[in-house]
């Protein structure tokens, strides 16, 4: 509590003769060499008047766990970085060719697989409907529509038979009339 | 007038890329305690204070390129310490829903289970009459009464003005001997 700097709050008014206005505040000299000393040193004078105190030690490390933290941050945050300019451009420029390449590549694949088209396309244009039937394998046509064809074409013969029968049994009918008309 | 010299120096070797590890280790060295007991006086518990410190330091570290002189070294770092001390006391309010009265005894409470204060029972008073204060006057007391600060480095670093800093002690001040006459 004496070592308190500012000591305003501490003068008792009434002490102060009239005429001096420019009196010290009481007890302002015993105090002023701790201020002065306070204010040249200004670190670990405050602890002896708050009272607290810190961890052993503590001091002495933290400058090392700031900046280990700092750069570790500082890297995890920016990998980039990391990596340097120099070595960054060298990055840059392989990954760059590397696509480039792979453009190069695609391209000619792609010409390639346009020229193969037009030569079958070319060649199955010249082809008869026979030609192009032998070509075709059974796997070529799908087991759905082969079944779908082979009910239908079945039902077409049947619808054929039946209707012959029909035409038979009427013919018979009709000369069977006939005879016993007679 | 040293101390001035001596920062401009450090901020310009800062500048230079492969020297700021060491550069800065050498400004943490400088103001790690007066940022460590600004904050510690502000928020009370060590570990709290701890990464209040560091994580001012980290601030530092990521601003310090663009650092304009225009502004001493050292009430910049305060400013940083001042507002990070706040804004974790105002987290601590929000996310516990608790009202400035509770704030104020759970900062009580965690002065009197500290395991770091090895002062007298005035000085624990004196803590606890300060602790009585609003967040601003508390700043205001602590920045005056234990760091000797001049009014105008605490008007460059609380952004607030002369005038208003003094009528802001002299209420701390009394409401102190107002708590002390009450205790006697």
């Amino acid at each position: 509590m004496k070592n308190n700097d500012d000591t305003t709050h501490l003068i008792d008014e009434t002490l102060i003769p009239k005429g001096q206005p420019f009196l010290s505040p009481v007890g302002y000299f015993e105090g002023l060499p701790t201020i002065i000393q306070r204010r040249i040193e200004g670190k670990d004078c405050e602890i002896r008047n708050t009272g607290f105190n810190e961890p052993e030690k503590y001091f002495a490390t933290l400058p090392d766990r700031i900046i280990l933290k700092v750069t570790t941050e500082e890297k995890e945050q920016n990998p980039v970085k990391q990596i340097g300019f120099i070595n960054w451009t060298w990055v840059a420029s392989v990954a760059a060719t590397v696509v480039l390449t792979w453009g190069i590549i695609n391209d000619q694949q792609n010409t390639l697989i346009k020229s193969n088209l037009t030569k079958q396309q070319w060649h199955i244009d010249n082809l008869s409907s026979t030609e192009i039937a032998s070509i075709l394998n059974k796997s070529d046509i799908s087991e759905e529509e082969l079944i779908k064809n082979i009910s239908i074409t079945r039902l077409n013969q049947q619808i054929e038979i039946s209707s012959k029968e029909e035409n038979e049994i009427i013919n018979q009918l009709e000369e069977t009339d006939i005879t016993s008309e007679l | 007038m040293k101390e001035e010299i001596d920062d401009k120096q450090l901020l310009q070797q800062f500048a230079i890329e492969s020297r700021r590890e060491q550069v800065f280790h050498q400004i943490v060295l400088k103001y790690q305690r007066r940022i460590y007991w600004h904050i510690r006086k502000i928020v009370i518990d060590h570990d709290d204070t701890d990464d209040l410190t560091q994580e001012t330091f980290i601030k530092a570290w990521k601003a310090l390129k663009d650092f304009r002189e225009d502004a001493q070294l050292f009430t910049w770092l305060y400013r940083i310490a001042t507002n990070e001390a706040l804004s974790f006391l105002r987290k601590k309010k929000s996310k516990n829903t608790i009202s400035i009265n509770e704030a104020h005894e759970e900062l009580i409470l965690a002065l009197q289970s500290t395991s770091f204060f090895n002062g007298d029972a005035l000085q624990m008073k004196l803590q606890k009459a300060i602790l009585t204060l609003p967040e601003k006057q508390r700043i205001v007391f602590n920045m005056k009464y234990f760091d000797a600060m001049k009014y105008e480095e605490m008007s460059e670093i609380l952004e607030t003005s002369v005038g208003a800093l003094k009528a802001s002690y002299h209420h701390a001040v009394k409401k102190i001997e107002v708590f002390f006459e009450k205790q006697n």
